[in-house]
């Protein structure tokens, strides 16, 4: 193994961040955590896009991968971050509103459909 | 020949339908009739009423006259109708020789029971009475759709029309439950015979087949009727010659397998197996193969039967031919003595080629007509109801009827028909002059029982003269019109049993059997038609205590001239009309209606007359009207000298008493029918209701789905934690399984 | 091993110890603040990745406006230790870490197949130097830019991609008013309700969704806890 910083490399660190994110999720009782293990997630998301859309650049201008549209990679990560904070915001008010109903944050506590 | 107009023979009646119809629409209701308008609506109802079935005599009167001077059969095909891949029937008019007989009657004595109601229903409400013209349209128009008819398809939808008009005509009265009872009875009771016709109807197109290409729809590439039958001409035997096939096959594809002449022409050669069943092999009918085709066409041939049993009030479905007597009394003249009672043998006769060809099915039919003769003759005797006694009188007589259609003489079998429609109707058509003469508010449609009557001769003179001139024709005393078309029918099934026409099996005893119930059916009609006449008329009046009675009689007279010119003209008729088949015996070849109808029976070998023939026949004549004298003078000895209220010679007691109880509540076939058949049925819809039903189809099937759903759900239901972690899981879970196919997937590409 | 190679291997441990420290801590604040670390990481691989606008927003939009709303949030709720929500059983953690490294497994694996050799190939600025594109229209002097530039970025977004731009800012439109619906308390009790909202002009605009979650947070907060959010 001669290099790290590679696409093989970022692709790893992005399943890492993505693996830690579901476990977040997973084992989590407190919705604010749970909640930001799904930004984690997310944000291995768009490091592989990332890694994905520089890897192209490096790929000869006649390869399929590289067909695409420059920097398309790129643009849909900063959709995606404009979309996780939408998602951010309206997550963090029901839980506000959940709060302020049940005065605990534990996703436990809300099993059923009714009030 | 075709003719354009022949439909206009049933249509015209239709249209008096819709009209009458939509009159009764206007006039009903409890309004009291009122004045003029009521008088010029019933004036309206009975010129469109009378006027529909007069033209449609008159056109066929024209059809007779073109059919006399040539004898091809008058045909129009109006539209095309049912039409598949392999089978057709088009809307399609004949009109031969037969269907000109039957035109004419239908028609013609249609029309003087036309004339006859708007006496006799003169006292209806104005709503009623349209109402009732238009059943009388209707009716008139199925049975003439049913006579001219040239396929069977078309001929069971005036099958059903008549029974359709018979069902409302008897339960025309409604308000009295027992009428809309005997109405109902009838309806049931012909569907039998009818779910057996169209089942005939079915195997019958079945076994002939069909014609595969019909050239607009050939999509799979069939073999045309030609080429198939072409292919086992090879394999046949002489029964046909090559071009006789094509012309079948001709036939067959042009218009459809059950018409008429196709079966009739193709019966004798299926039954032979000339043919093969069905020889046009298609993906979804597949050849049925040599020999089956016999089976199937007797099979075909006895449901047919059955439900010309059905209609024609045979047994065992005569049933509901008594109780058909409570509709109004033109009614019981024209369509349950006159008309559809007759349609059954009409059927026959129409088909005679399948009947004829298949073994043992004309025994069968001879020999239940013979029984219903006798049997339905024992009945009348006891019978005391006016009507009552003409309805077994019917059944009696349309047993003699298939009598003669079993035993090959068809031709006889129409001229009875005939006949019998003019005197029955005669007969019916004086009965409800009696029962309207004796009308009264607390018996608003007349007194039927003969053994309140009596001593009506001095009051209704006409009346008496009808029953005199109707009775002896019935009772088949020459020179009346029913000696004529009886003798006729006993000959022929004596010819059967003495001249075989296959002589080499020698003489069937069935035939005698049916000769000599035939005979001890004369003498028993000779009998009742004898009482009836004696109660009715002669001796004095029997009302014991019923003073309206005694009221209605003192002011009882002969009919209106819209009823009595009616009853001239049948008394006419019945009087002479058996002068139109003269048998071989009394003049050569002046048999006019057997002449006439020859063409009709294609494939009947032509009566031949030698001395010794002739001889048997004027024995049998001899028989006949003695055994009818014997029956008349009996009869006069029995009832004619009594005076008073006993008029039964059997209500003395001991065990002829016991007899006559039995034989007057007819054998007590109805409560046996009642047993077996409607508590049967009751008994087994109750069971399907109270186990199959409720215990298997509802608790079981509609109750269990939903059980066997709740408690399915309760497992899966146990998912549903609604809690968010688990959730998150599956989602996860789902994840791994997503990224694990792709993997595997991946794997193998790679 | 270049200096590249060494400085990713770093930031990954950092990113990935300091990710799971943030889903691992019992309180809030603390998971948020590693939360932060971890985003800020990610943001200089972005700038490794030649992406330097990339990481500017992932400086400015995660590890300022979301997690700054999120600490703004477990400021507000301050939850008491029995509020925030029992920890779960092992089992549960164990069957999760299970899931987890399975997931991973299977994105990991299929990342280092050695069927892909260009996969290998560092990423390396250096490495990138042919790495050139063709003007996109309007740019001007026909020069080859170089993959990230922003100018570059920016035409693509607001030319190409204009429509999908324009639909995510309808998305965060609708986000703005499904939390203002959400987070306002009973519609009934207008004077809790009127009592900020109207004056105070949302604090912050580093984004629409931002401005919205905090303009929602304002109406159902006492004013004087806008602090946070500047």
């Amino acid at each position: 193994m001669d290099a790290l910083f590679t696409l093989q490399g970022c692709l790893i660190l992005s399943a890492a961040l993505f693996s830690i994110g579901v476990y977040g999720v997973l084992a989590r009782r407190n919705l604010i955590i749970v909640l930001m293990s799904v930004e984690l997630m997310l944000n291995g998301v768009n490091l592989a896009l990332v890694a994905f859309a520089r890897h192209a650049a490096t790929l000869p201008a006649d390869t399929p991968a590289a067909a695409g549209a420059p920097a398309s990679g790129q643009v849909l990560v900063l959709m995606s971050m404009a979309v996780a904070a939408a998602e951010v915001a309206v997550g963090l008010s029901l839980l506000i509103a959940l709060f302020r109903h049940r005065q605990t944050v534990d996703s436990t506590s809300i099993s059923l459909l009714e009030g | 020949m075709h003719v354009a107009w022949l439909p206009l023979i049933p249509l015209l009646p239709l249209a008096g339908f819709v009209v009458n119809g939509i009159l009764s629409l206007y006039l009903r209701g409890d309004r009291p009739a009122k004045g003029a308008i009521v008088g010029d609506s019933r004036t309206l109802v009975s010129i469109v009423g009378c006027g529909a079935p007069l033209l449609s005599l008159a056109l066929a009167l024209a059809c007779y006259v073109r059919l006399s001077a040539d004898a091809a059969p008058l045909e129009t095909v109006a539209w095309s109708w049912l039409q598949t891949e392999w089978f057709k029937a088009p809307f399609a008019f004949r009109i031969d020789r037969l269907g000109a007989v039957m035109c004419l009657v239908v028609t013609g004595v249609g029309s003087l029971i036309h004339i006859y109601s708007t006496a006799y229903m003169s006292e209806e409400k104005p709503g009623g009475f349209a109402r009732y013209f238009a059943y009388l349209n209707l009716f008139t128009f199925s049975m003439l759709v049913l006579v001219t008819a040239a396929n069977l398809p078309l001929m069971f939808l005036g099958w059903e029309g008549v029974g359709l008009c018979s069902y409302l005509l008897i339960g025309f009265w409604y308000d009295d439950l027992a009428n809309a009872k005997a109405g109902k009875k009838a309806f049931v009771v012909n569907r039998v015979g009818d779910a057996a016709f169209i089942l005939g109807m079915l195997l019958l197109a079945v076994v002939i087949g069909a014609p595969a290409t019909l050239d607009a729809v050939n999509p799979a590439g069939y073999p045309s009727y030609e080429e198939a039958l072409a292919s086992h001409i090879g394999q046949i035997d002489e029964g046909l010659s090559p071009e006789e096939a094509q012309a079948l096959a001709t036939d067959i594809r042009e218009r459809g397998p059950l018409d008429f002449h196709v079966v009739n022409a193709a019966a004798p050669h299926l039954a032979h197996g000339t043919i093969p069943a069905r020889i046009v092999a298609t993906e979804s009918t597949p050849s049925l193969g040599g020999k089956s085709g016999k089976a199937i066409l007797a099979a075909a041939a006895l449901l047919l039967f059955l439900g010309a049993c059905g209609k024609s009030a045979q047994i065992p479905l005569y049933v509901w031919l008594p109780d058909a007597m409570a509709g109004p009394t033109p009614v019981s003249a024209l369509i349950h003595a006159a008309t559809m009672v007759t349609a059954g043998v009409y059927m026959i006769a129409r088909l005679n080629g399948l009947f004829s060809s298949v073994e043992g099915v004309p025994e069968a039919i001879a020999m239940v007509g013979a029984m219903t003769a006798v049997f339905a003759a024992t009945i009348a005797l006891a019978q005391n109801d006016l009507k009552k006694v003409l309805a077994y009188s019917t059944i009696s007589q349309l047993g003699y009827m298939f009598v003669a259609v079993g035993a090959g003489a068809f031709d006889a079998g129409i001229f009875h028909l005939v006949t019998h429609a003019f005197f029955k109707a005669l007969l019916f058509l004086g009965a409800g002059a009696v029962l309207h003469a004796l009308h009264h508010p607390s018996h608003p449609h007349g007194v039927g029982d003969m053994r309140l009557m009596g001593g009506l001769l001095r009051r209704m003179p006409l009346t008496f003269a009808c029953f005199l001139i109707g009775g002896l024709a019935l009772s088949g005393l020459p020179p009346f019109a029913g000696f004529f078309s009886k003798d006729a029918i006993l000959f022929g099934a004596y010819s059967q049993y003495a001249f075989p026409h296959d002589a080499g099996h020698g003489p069937n005893p069935t035939w005698l059997v049916v000769w000599l119930l035939g005979v001890v059916g004369a003498f028993l009609t000779a009998i009742y038609t004898t009482r009836m006449i004696v109660l009715t008329f002669f001796g004095t009046p029997r009302f014991g205590r019923d003073h309206h009675l005694v009221h209605a009689h003192e002011h009882a007279h002969d009919p209106k001239p819209a009823m009595a010119w009616p009853l001239a003209v049948l008394m006419l008729l019945a009087a002479v009309g058996g002068f139109l088949g003269i048998p071989e015996m009394f003049a050569h070849d002046a048999n006019k209606i057997s002449h006439f109808l020859q063409p009709v029976w294609e494939h009947a070998a032509a009566a031949h007359h030698d001395e010794a023939i002739i001889a048997a026949e004027r024995w049998c004549a001899i028989v006949g009207v003695l055994a009818a004298a014997a029956g008349v003078f009996l009869a006069l000895g029995i009832w004619g000298g009594r005076e008073r209220a006993e008029v039964s010679a059997f209500a003395e007691g001991g065990a002829l008493r016991r007899l006559y109880v039995w034989v007057h509540d007819k054998y007590y076939i109805d409560e046996l029918y009642d047993l077996v058949f409607v508590r049967g049925i009751r008994g087994l819809s109750r069971l399907l209701w109270r186990r199959v039903d409720v215990n298997i189809i509802d608790e079981g099937a509609v109750e269990g789905v939903g059980e066997a759903t709740r408690s399915l759900s309760e497992v899966v239901r146990q998912v549903q934690t609604g809690y968010l972690g688990r959730y998150a899981l599956y989602f996860a879970l789902g994840v791994v399984v997503i990224l694990l196919s792709l993997f595997a997937q991946g794997r193998a590409s790679w | 091993m270049a200096a590249a190679d060494v400085i990713f291997l770093v930031i990954s441990i950092i990113a990935v110890g300091a990710a799971a420290l943030a889903v691992t801590r019992k309180n809030p604040i603390y998971s948020a603040l590693f939360m932060m670390v971890t985003l800020l990481v990610v943001a200089a691989v972005f700038q490794m990745l030649s992406s330097p606008f990339l990481a500017v927003m992932q400086v400015l939009l995660y590890a300022g406006a979301i997690m700054v709303l999120f600490t703004f949030v477990i400021m507000l709720l301050s939850l008491r230790p029995e509020e925030m929500g029992e920890t779960a059983p092992l089992p549960q953690r164990i069957f999760a870490a299970v899931v987890a490294l399975g997931v991973f497994a299977l994105l990991a694996f299929p990342a280092i197949e050695p069927g892909v050799p260009a996969a290998a190939a560092s990423l390396a600025p250096p490495a990138a130097e042919a790495v050139r594109f063709p003007p996109a229209a309007g740019t001007g002097d026909g020069a080859t830019v170089e993959f990230g530039a922003t100018a570059y970025f920016g035409h693509t977004i607001f030319g190409r991609f204009v429509l999908p731009f324009e639909l995510v800012s309808i998305l965060v439109l609708a986000a703005v008013v499904a939390v203002m619906v959400l987070a306002k308390r009973d519609l009934s009790k207008r004077d809790v309700a009127d009592d900020g909202s109207d004056r105070d002009p949302p604090p912050l605009s580093v984004s629409a969704a931002h401005a919205g979650s905090i303009a929602s947070l304002a109406t159902s907060t006492q004013p004087t806890s806008h602090g946070p959010g500047a």
